[in-house]
Formats: structure tokens, C-alpha cells, sequence
């Protein structure tokens, strides 16, 4: 007897074929384990996905559940290569007054900063240290080439020495400084200020060797009381001569 | 794209068209078996790579105070530390938070006018100060001639507790990056323990001059 090559339409099927049909969804079941090869397939499919469950890969991501930890100002930050103590934040039109005409802004933003250096050598404060929030309160506008993360200046409040090279173990005080247009009239009357502070991790470059700070891509969020202006941004301040305690207690 | 069989291939039936069809199975088989085995031993030999590959570190000449100490292009002599709570440089008085070390040294190049990358202080726990910037430090970053000495004093700016332990003088000769081990020359002269200055203790730095008589001076 010849075999049956086509049970297409039109081709009658035997009875006991017909019999035996099971129902659309139970054959794809079957056939999609008709061969070991497809068992060990699903196998693998199960236990992966069993496996990302079990190790959390389906809980909802840290970033997404809810916002960026904070932390109150005066608080250090352990960032990377510094620890970061936000301390206040003033406005001022008493420092550098050709550099805001410059740029057509109003004053300086100065974020005061306590920056500990927890690396094995010296480094300068990374240019994206301190992250504005956007928008500013009070209508203020970041003007120039600075950017809410890329201050324009930053200044050793110590002695206003630029970009500061900094020492490790060695804390110091820095303003990173902003130039923004707006009603800068009473910056003590200013709102509080919430600044991110994006945190780093030492590692290899991809490319090259070496390694590197890299951002992480998380933050932590401070929130910034405005304070009076350092004196090393105000020209009229009194600031302590070194000299003159010197001769004094030589005098003595 | 799929071929099809012809109809009489079919209708031979499975023997006799699966006896081909085997043959050539055998081959393809040993030859995926010896890719996954190629495969396997390629990443296990990139996996080790870096550790087979020769590593291009510093050169380290390593000296003490009072030595002429050659490293590549320049050389350096270390002739006295100082340590002092307020830095009068420039006309200005420089306070800190830590503390001031001047390192009195003398430096040239060997074959060609030669300028130190780096000066930076290696304090006990193997952290890296780099001359001050707030400072002017112009020895540390003028060329010099060969053989011609020049004296005078580069600044460092210190924690107070760095001075607890032995410091070590570091000249190096390329761009100076910790992150990444770069083959150039280094001199390290071994400076002992500096003493932490008293209160207002004024570091005034010595004027850069050339030394008379030169290194045999």
C-alpha cells in the first residue's frame, strides 16, 4: 500500500486519524517537547528565568521606587575621591563684578562646600561636584557657559586661590560659583537650596588600562540653607592679617 | 532558504534517504565540536592576556638627603626639610589648614635643559602630595640646564598627622597619574621624619639661585 503524502483539503482523512486530533493548543504543547533538544531549551528558559527571580532581577529598580536619598546640610557625603559637607548658599555681586558684566548676570551663586580628600593623591574637585536644582527658586537663571552641573569658578574660601589643587587627609573649604540673572536683591531671604551631589566608584578604564572615578549615575540630595556671604567673596569684609598677629606678638 | 526533496526522494523512503544525510553529519559535528573547543581556549588565553603581557613600570633611582640623585633627565639633591604653620610667599602669608614642608633641593638637567613632571611628598601610608599650587613653586616647574644646579625651595601643604611617619621625596619625570602605572624615571630620596612645627611658626622659603661651583661645589 502507497503511504498518505498530503492530508490537505480536499483529501479525506481516515477515521482513525480524525479520532485521535487533539486540540490546537495541546499539539503545539507536544511538539514543543516532542525532542530532547526542546526540553533541554525550555529547561534552560525555566531555570534562567527562575534564576533572575530568585536573585531580584525582576524587583523594581532603586532609582525608579522612589526619590534620591537626602541628606540634612552639614552632613558629609562620602562621594568618591572627597567627602562633601554642603554647608549654605548665598548670592553675591560683590566678587568679580567684570566677570558677571561679561556674561550679562546679575550675581554669583556660591555653594560653600567642605571638601575632604579620601584618595591617595592630590586631586582637584571634580567640575560636576555639586548639581543645581532646575529650576532655580526665585526665577534665578544659570547665564554663560556654566551649566547647573559645571560651575564657572570654583575658589578655596580660605583664601580664594582658583581651582584648587587638593590634599588628601587635608579638608578645606570651597565655593563653587554660578553666575545667574534675577531678583538677587535680599539673598539671606532666599529659600533653601537643594543641591544632588553625584557619587563616584574607582574603576577600570574599558580602554587602556588603568582606572578611573567614574559617576555611578546615583545622587544624594542636600538641602541647602542660604547663608551670609564668605569673605573672600566680599571686598568690604575685614579679613584677618596674618601678618599683623605676627607683628603684634613680636612687638610683645 | 529551504530545499526541497523531490517527490521520488520521498517516496524512496527514510533508509535510503537517511543514510547520506548521516554521512554528513559526522563531519559537521566534529567540526562544531572543535570550533566550541577553539572558542573556549581563545577566551581562556584573552581572559590572561594582560598577565602575560609585559608590564611597563618606573624606573626608580632611590637616594637620601645629600646625594646626587640621576633620574633620566634630571637630577636632584636634597640638602634640608622645613616644616612651618604659615608659608610667607610672594610678599603673602599663607595659612593652612595643615601644615607647610619645604623641601630645600637643588636641581638640573643631565644631557638637555630638563623640567621635573611632578614634585610630590610620599608620606607613610603611601598618599602622594603634590607640590602646592598656592604657592609659586617656580623651581619646580621652570626648565633647568644640564648640570647647572639650581637651589631654592618647593613647597608641599600637609595634613599635621602625614608628618607622623617617614616622608619620601618623589621626582618624576612624565605626567604624573596614579591611576595609571606609566614607564618613565623616578627619583625617590628617602627624607626621614619631619618635625610638626609650633604655632605661627613662619616657613619662609629660600630665593632660587644657582649653586655655586655646580654639583662639585
Amino acid at each position: 500500500m502507497r503511504g498518505v503524502t498530503s492530508t490537505g483539503p480536499g483529501t479525506a482523512a481516515p477515521d482513525a486519524v480524525r479520532a485521535g486530533r487533539a486540540p490546537g493548543a495541546a499539539r503545539a504543547v507536544r511538539a514543543a517537547v516532542a525532542t530532547w533538544p526542546r526540553r533541554v531549551a525550555w529547561g534552560v528558559v525555566v531555570v534562567a528565568v527562575a534564576g533572575v527571580a530568585l536573585a531580584g532581577g525582576f524587583d523594581r529598580a532603586a532609582s525608579a521606587s522612589g526619590p534620591p536619598p537626602s541628606v540634612a546640610a552639614g552632613e558629609p557625603v562620602a562621594t568618591g575621591a572627597f567627602d562633601l559637607t554642603v554647608t549654605a548658599w548665598t548670592l553675591t555681586d560683590a566678587w568679580d563684578p567684570e566677570g558677571l558684566e561679561d556674561v550679562g548676570a546679575d550675581a554669583w551663586l556660591a555653594v560653600a562646600v567642605h571638601a575632604l580628600g579620601t584618595d591617595r593623591e592630590t586631586r582637584a574637585l571634580d567640575a560636576a561636584a555639586v548639581t543645581l536644582p532646575e529650576p532655580l527658586p526665585g526665577g534665578l537663571e544659570v547665564v554663560g557657559d556654566a551649566r547647573a552641573d559645571r560651575p564657572a569658578a570654583v575658589v578655596l574660601a580660605r583664601d580664594g586661590h582658583g581651582y584648587p589643587q587638593l590634599q588628601p587627609g587635608l579638608g578645606e573649604r570651597v565655593l563653587l560659583l554660578w553666575p545667574v540673572r534675577g531678583d538677587v536683591a535680599d539673598p539671606l531671604a532666599a529659600p533653601d537650596l537643594t543641591v544632588s551631589l553625584p557619587l563616584h566608584v574607582y574603576r577600570d578604564l574599558t580602554v587602556g588600562g588603568g582606572r578611573y572615578w567614574a559617576e555611578t549615575g546615583a545622587v544624594v540630595r542636600v538641602r541647602v540653607p542660604a547663608g551670609p556671604v564668605p569673605a573672600v567673596l566680599d571686598p568690604s569684609a575685614t579679613v584677618e592679617d596674618p601678618w599683623a598677629a605676627l607683628d603684634a606678638e613680636g612687638g610683645a | 532558504m529551504t530545499r526541497e526533496h523531490p517527490a521520488g526522494a520521498a517516496a524512496a523512503g527514510a533508509p535510503a534517504a537517511g543514510a547520506p544525510d548521516a554521512g554528513r553529519r559526522r563531519p559537521a559535528t566534529a567540526v562544531t565540536v572543535l570550533l566550541v573547543v577553539v572558542a573556549v581556549l581563545v577566551g581562556a588565553a584573552v581572559a590572561r592576556v594582560d598577565a602575560w603581557w609585559p608590564v611597563l613600570t618606573a624606573t626608580t633611582t632611590h637616594g637620601e638627603a645629600g646625594e646626587v640623585v640621576t633620574a633620566g633627565p634630571v637630577r636632584v639633591r636634597v640638602d634640608g626639610v622645613r616644616t612651618g604653620s604659615v608659608l610667607a610667599d610672594g610678599g603673602e602669608m599663607l595659612t593652612t589648614g595643615g601644615v607647610w614642608v619645604g623641601v630645600d633641593l637643588a636641581l638640573s638637567g643631565t644631557v638637555d635643559d630638563a623640567v621635573p613632571a611632578v614634585l610630590e611628598l610620599r608620606d607613610a601610608r603611601g598618599r602622594d602630595y603634590a607640590a602646592s599650587t598656592r604657592a609659586g613653586n617656580l623651581l619646580a616647574s621652570v626648565p633647568h640646564a644640564a648640570d647647572v644646579p639650581e637651589g631654592g625651595t618647593v613647597l608641599f601643604e600637609l595634613p599635621a598627622e602625614a608628618l607622623a611617619g617617614d616622608l619620601v621625596l618623589r621626582v618624576l619625570t612624565e605626567v604624573h597619574d596614579a591611576d595609571v602605572d606609566r614607564p618613565q624615571a623616578v627619583a625617590e630620596i628617602a627624607l626621614g621624619s619631619a618635625r610638626p612645627p609650633a604655632a605661627d611658626v613662619v616657613l619662609e622659603p629660600a630665593e632660587d639661585a644657582l649653586v655655586p661651583g655646580g654639583w662639585d661645589g
